[in-house]
């Protein structure tokens, strides 16, 4: 079970990985969402502010209303926001869960194949 | 829960009913005619439509279970296992391309009664460029005007289905009377293929917050296409003889031509590509997001994941698919055969249902636990009726009807293609999908994990 500071510390590491990509940015560049994750071992969320393909901001907690809601596990958030698990598998098996139009989860997914492929 | 965009109620049934009104769907109604007396095959499409209600029941315990646009997929897997789940996903997107191949055949058709200057096999070149560019480009039908562009065409059909039996005085030959009941038995097994996509609401559930949504779209979907389809091969079969639009592929045409003058076929022409917008756009965006989630799990070639680096569209997935369904209506081109894709379409709809209800069955039994915001009333019940109505209709779609002696060479090419296509899917799943596989676990294995480890961490790669 990963704490909050932990995936915290790695969505830290996610905004830097994904701002200094230029090809995610310009990809992304007409995406403007506001997500939340849930930890649901935990019971921990965490809102992460996307504008124009930049992410703005990250932490601990709930801020305003969601375009785009993932559940899954605290392991599996910290390690998706490490760029050690490919989420698309975990989401084809039920075990990573999204709210939100299925261009919104191709985006998301799309952002751990550009910056780490080999996933 | 709330989300900032949710999908309402009306976009659901527009969704589901707007995919599954295709123009194929004209084709195959006229097949459902085909096998019944006089003006009589609205009883065997709502009887159709009726099964496809009970059908949806199941869809809706499963997708209540596991609520997500991978959902075949994953309850299939739940349920039996991940070779079965790859092999019925993948017979269910290959269908659902050669359904957009026949689509496009067909609305050709359309385009060359239209403008009869033109040849076919520019307006099939065309409109699949077209519409691989709008899927590349990302450019889709959503909210708003997916609900205007499905509800008006059901609002059309409907009002010159009206006015077509009102000129005709309501004049109606034999409607009571279906006649021979095997032939109104494989009617109903071809009537299921005109309500193929109306399951295709389940993705929407990661786009509702009220799960109570899904079901009674599909509710919505059905019955809006019951009564559209119904109401609407009465009009054609009591205005042009039935033996002329059981010939063509456009019968919808010449019931317009015959009401409206050229003016109908320009109306239909409009209706036409209403109705195929609709089905393309729902149809090949959502399986091309499919093959590219297929192909991030490792189970198709990484090729196949590429991303347009402007659109973040799987761009390769969706050529991929455009080379497929060009295929196809390439080959419906040069040999005529466009009903071999109504009984492998029906077919492949009947063997989906089939699974669907005993997976049901099975996850009652493997996971008697697990939260159902949907459960079907009555037990086993609705299930088992699903499973062996459909697995009947499965083994009426082919066979020949003496009354219409002509349609079993396409019956049998549609048997053949549709066991060649399960076998190719099925071998591929069996022998290229674990050495894909394994190739990436031992990419995996190499790669050094970014993950930090504290100093309790235990927790390997």
């Amino acid at each position: 079970m990963a704490t909050s500071e932990e995936i915290v510390e790695a969505l830290l590491d996610y905004q830097v990985q994904c701002n200094n990509n230029q090809r995610l940015r310009r990809m992304q560049r007409d995406w403007t969402r506001r997500l939340h994750f849930i930890a649901e071992d935990t019971g921990d969320v965490f809102t992460m502010e996307v504008v124009r393909g930049e992410i703005v901001s990250v932490g601990a907690g709930r801020w305003g209303e969601p375009d785009i809601v993932v559940t899954a596990s605290s392991e599996d958030l910290c390690d998706m926001f490490w760029g050690d698990l490919n989420p698309s598998q975990k989401y084809l098996r039920g075990e990573i869960k999204v709210k939100a139009s299925q261009e919104d989860v191709m985006r998301l997914d799309a952002i751990t194949m550009i910056i780490w492929p080999e996933t | 829960m709330k989300l900032r965009r949710q999908v309402p109620r009306r976009t659901v049934i527009s969704s589901g009913a707007g995919l599954a009104l295709a123009t194929v769907a004209y084709t195959s109604n006229m097949q459902v005619a085909s096998y019944v007396a006089g003006d009589s095959a609205w009883i065997a499409i709502l009887t159709a439509g009726i099964i496809s209600i009970f059908a949806s029941f199941c869809f809706s315990e499963l997708v209540g279970m596991y609520p997500t646009a991978a959902g075949i997929k994953l309850f299939i897997e739940k349920a039996f296992n991940e070779r079965a789940a790859l092999i019925l996903a993948g017979l269910y997107v290959t269908i659902s391309v050669f359904v957009v191949g026949a689509e496009t055949y067909i609305l050709s058709n359309v385009f060359q009664a239209a403008v009869p200057g033109v040849p076919m096999l520019f307006w099939i070149f065309l409109i699949l460029t077209i519409i691989a560019l709008m899927n590349i480009r990302g450019i889709t039908l959503a909210g708003n005007a997916q609900d205007l562009t499905a509800y008006f065409m059901f609002a059309s059909l409907l009002a010159v289905s009206l006015y077509a039996l009102f000129r005709g005085g309501f004049a109606l030959e034999s409607p009571l009377q279906p006649g021979e009941p095997m032939g109104f038995l494989q009617a109903v097994a071809v009537g299921i293929f005109l309500y193929l996509g109306f399951e295709w609401v389940t993705p929407l559930v990661e786009e509702v917050t009220d799960f109570k949504l899904i079901p009674q779209g599909m509710l919505g979907a059905v019955g809006l296409l019951a009564v559209t389809y119904a109401l609407f091969s009465v009009a054609m079969t009591s205005t042009v003889a039935k033996e002329l639009l059981a010939s063509t592929p456009i019968p919808h045409v010449l019931f317009a031509r015959e009401i409206f003058g050229p003016v109908g076929v320009g109306f239909m022409l409009l209706m036409s590509l209403v109705a195929s917008i609709t089905t393309f756009n729902a149809g090949l965006m959502t399986a091309s997001r499919f093959v590219y989630a297929l192909s991030r799990d490792r189970a198709l070639p990484v090729a196949l994941s590429r991303l347009h680096p402007s659109y973040a569209t799987p761009w390769a997935a969706i050529l991929f698919l455009f080379l497929i369904a060009g295929t196809v209506s390439m080959a419906i081109y040069l040999t005529g055969a466009y009903k071999v894709l109504i009984f492998m379409g029906a077919a492949v709809e009947c063997i989906l249902y089939v699974v669907v209800a005993l997976a049901v069955l099975n996850l009652r039994r493997r996971e008697p636990g697990r939260e159902r915001p949907f459960r079907i009333p009555g037990g086993p019940t609705i299930p088992v009726v699903v499973a062996l109505i459909y697995g009947a209709l499965l083994l009426l779609v082919f066979v020949p009807d003496p009354s219409n002696p002509g349609d079993a060479p396409e019956q049998l090419a549609a048997l053949v293609t549709l066991v060649l296509t399960l076998a190719g899917i099925a071998l591929y799943v069996f022998l290229g999908v674990p050495r894909l596989r394994a190739a990436y676990a031992a990419r995996r294995a190499a790669r050094r994990r970014r993950r930090p480890r504290r100093p309790k961490d235990t927790s390997a790669n």
